[in-house]
């Protein structure tokens, strides 16, 4: 049976490992202690060697595997690109802020996430307007925070 | 101001009704409505915040049962364990029936573990106050050790507690205090905010989640033809069935609150063994469902017991909650009963009424109005979840830069989630992995990098033997379960 997580489970293992490696590399500028121990590097290192041994095991695992094209077959890449244009809203935040305020901001995230959950234009409207009012009566007027 | 002011009632019951919404709703979960709810909390009084989050623990868990009774979705991961049996009660009896089965005795199975929380943690602070750096060290590693093997696969659970590690890391070291992977960002010398990492996990990774697989639609709820009122069916039938199980609810409930005990296990894994130990006794449908539900909100008192004796969370929920006593400057540990022990005290008397009459009291309005609450369309709730999350992050420090790291963390959410790892391993890994170096680095520096002392003292030596019979007991276990004639 072709399992729809694999590529997910690959890309992850790939991540660990690449987290591992650096981690290993950076932690050979930390400085040693007095008596010429690892100091700050050991964790770190312990880490790096847990996560690359871990991440090989699983990747082995994955790739002996049959399926594994079929499963890349199995990906919802439209999905992916809402999902993109979810984060990339999210990155452009920080610029909204400057522009629209924290309110303002949230209330675009809102709707956007709506709609490409798949609401209708009015309803996703409606909510992110809800949304804002929510943060605006707990936060601002209730909880006294500064947003 | 106190526990039973007005306002710690109203908050706890707010609380619960919240932690319910989040519980029955799939894909929200308690984390999530611990990690939405922090950034409100952390400007209330300490009393009111906590009367809240006990509110909120105390249901959500529990309320994972309406979404598996209505849709057989689990609203939380501890409800996975008896999905099939309590959807299979709702659908051949009632879903007031299975509620009231599932509600009951998880009141019942709370009361245990509060009255084993009152006397063990008392009893463990006392014991805490022996320890020194070795102990801590192997106490740290055996939550590190039994959160690796409560993971469905082994490999997975070393990388999702590798990787939380490696995240908390970042910043200044606990021990020497030089700045390590910041990479000149002086955003980044702090280290990760807990906050903001949960709710890039749990928040932005469900709604993400959610928007990838957003064309497959839930099934609506099959409706059975009810025979006798909710409240017959919920208290009446419901009570009448714990009551005659009540000494399978008893052991359920002791076997879950010693798993909740240990750091890194948490209710989904005590929900898991009981029921399981139930199914292997070949109990009926509404038996697997007693234990089950009786041990995972046991589990949720026993997690409170290393966290407040030790400072040592038990789950990811107690893992937060232990971020909050330290913003509202409460050190957790064998002083807290020293410093606080009014407080501890109103703790406890919170968590008595929450389960005494929160849980039944929630479950029977969840019964009543499952179908109301199951009809808020997804794609709506999920959008506001979205700006919630924006608002929480950005909400703790006011910094811009919080949001880049929700969109890294959010993302790495995602691809953990769809690939199967666990992600709460990870949170538990951002908050043990710091503990674990902090306690080798100063048994290391204190004893000139003599690896032996670790073996020095009796009780250090003890730890030692646990965390390498459960390492055996484990990996036996999982090559019986392994074996093919095993399902």
């Amino acid at each position: 049976m072709v399992n729809p997580a694999r590529p997910f489970e690959l890309l992850v293992c790939l991540i660990a490992l690449a987290l591992g490696l650096a981690a290993w590399l950076i932690s050979d500028t930390f400085p040693r202690t007095a008596e010429g121990y690892l100091g700050p590097a050991l964790f770190p290192k312990l880490l790096a060697v847990g996560l690359a041994a871990a991440s090989l095991s699983l990747l082995y695992r994955n790739l002996r595997l049959p399926g594994l094209a079929a499963s890349f077959g199995l990906l919802a890449w439209g999905n992916l690109l809402r999902i993109g244009s979810v984060l990339l809203a999210l990155l452009l935040t920080p610029w909204a802020l400057d522009r629209l305020g924290l309110l303002g901001s949230a209330g675009l995230l809102v709707l956007l996430s709506c709609l490409l959950l798949g609401a209708r234009w009015l309803e996703a409207l409606l909510n992110a307007l809800f949304m804002v009012a929510f943060v605006y009566v707990v936060f601002v007027q209730l909880l006294k925070v500064p947003l | 101001m106190s526990f039973f002011s007005l306002e710690s009632f109203l908050a706890m019951m707010l609380g619960a009704l919240y932690g319910a919404l989040f519980g029955s709703l799939p894909g929200l979960t308690a984390t999530l409505a611990i990690s939405l709810f922090i950034p409100i909390a952390i400007f209330l009084d300490p009393t009111v915040a906590f009367s809240a989050i006990i509110g909120i623990t105390a249901t959500a868990i529990f309320a994972g049962d309406i979404g598996a009774t209505a849709m057989r979705i689990p609203g939380t991961p501890a409800s996975a364990a008896y999905t099939e049996e309590i959807h299979q009660i709702g659908k051949e009896r009632s879903p007031a029936f299975a509620l009231g089965i599932s509600a009951l005795s998880s009141a019942l199975g709370s009361l245990v573990g509060v009255v084993i929380l009152i006397g063990g943690s008392l009893g463990l602070a006392q014991v805490a106050k022996q320890f020194s750096s070795f102990e801590y060290f192997w106490l740290v590693l055996l939550g590190i050790v039994s959160g690796v093997f409560a993971s469905p696969s082994m490999a997975k659970g070393l990388i999702a507690f590798g990787v939380g590690m490696l995240i908390a890391t970042i910043g200044y070291d606990p021990a020497l205090g030089t700045p390590r992977f910041n990479f000149g960002n002086p955003n980044l010398l702090g280290g990760i905010s807990f906050i903001v990492a949960l709710i890039a996990f749990f928040g932005v990774a469900e709604v993400l989640n959610n928007i990838y697989s957003y064309h497959k639609s839930h099934q609506p709820a099959e409706k059975p033809i009810p025979k006798r009122s909710v409240a017959q069916e919920f208290f009446g039938a419901g009570g009448r069935l714990v009551w005659k199980e009540r000494r399978l609810l008893l052991r359920s409930s002791l076997l879950g609150t010693f798993i909740g005990f240990l750091p890194g296990a948490g209710s989904d894994l005590a929900a898991w063994i009981s029921s399981n130990f139930t199914r292997l006794r070949r109990g009926s449908k509404e038996q697997v469902t007693l234990s089950g539900a009786s041990s995972n909100n046991a589990a949720v008192a026993g997690t409170w017991i290393p966290a407040l004796s030790l400072g040592i969370p038990g789950d990811t929920l107690t893992a937060i909650v232990l971020g909050m006593f330290l913003t509202m400057g409460i050190t957790p540990g064998p002083d807290l009963f020293a410093k606080n022990l009014g407080f501890v005290v109103q703790l406890y008397m919170a968590f008595i009424l929450a389960s005494l009459l929160m849980m039944p009291l929630v479950g029977y309005l969840g019964a009543a109005l499952i179908s109301t609450l199951l009809r808020i369309p997804m794609r709506l709730l999920l959008g506001a979840v979205m700006g919630l999350c924006l608002v929480g992050a950005y909400a703790i420090n006011r910094n811009p830069f919080d949001l880049y790291l929700l969109v890294v963390l959010g993302l790495l959410g995602l691809l953990m989630q769809r690939g199967g790892f666990p992600v709460g391993q990870l949170i538990l890994g951002m908050v043990l992995g710091p503990l674990l170096e902090q306690y080798l680095m100063m048994s290391l520096i204190k004893t000139q990098w003599d690896l032996t002392a670790f073996f020095s003292r009796p009780v250090a030596v003890v730890l030692a033997v646990c965390n390498l019979l459960l390492i055996v007991g484990m990996l036996w276990l999982r090559g019986q379960r392994a074996r093919p004639n095993n399902p």
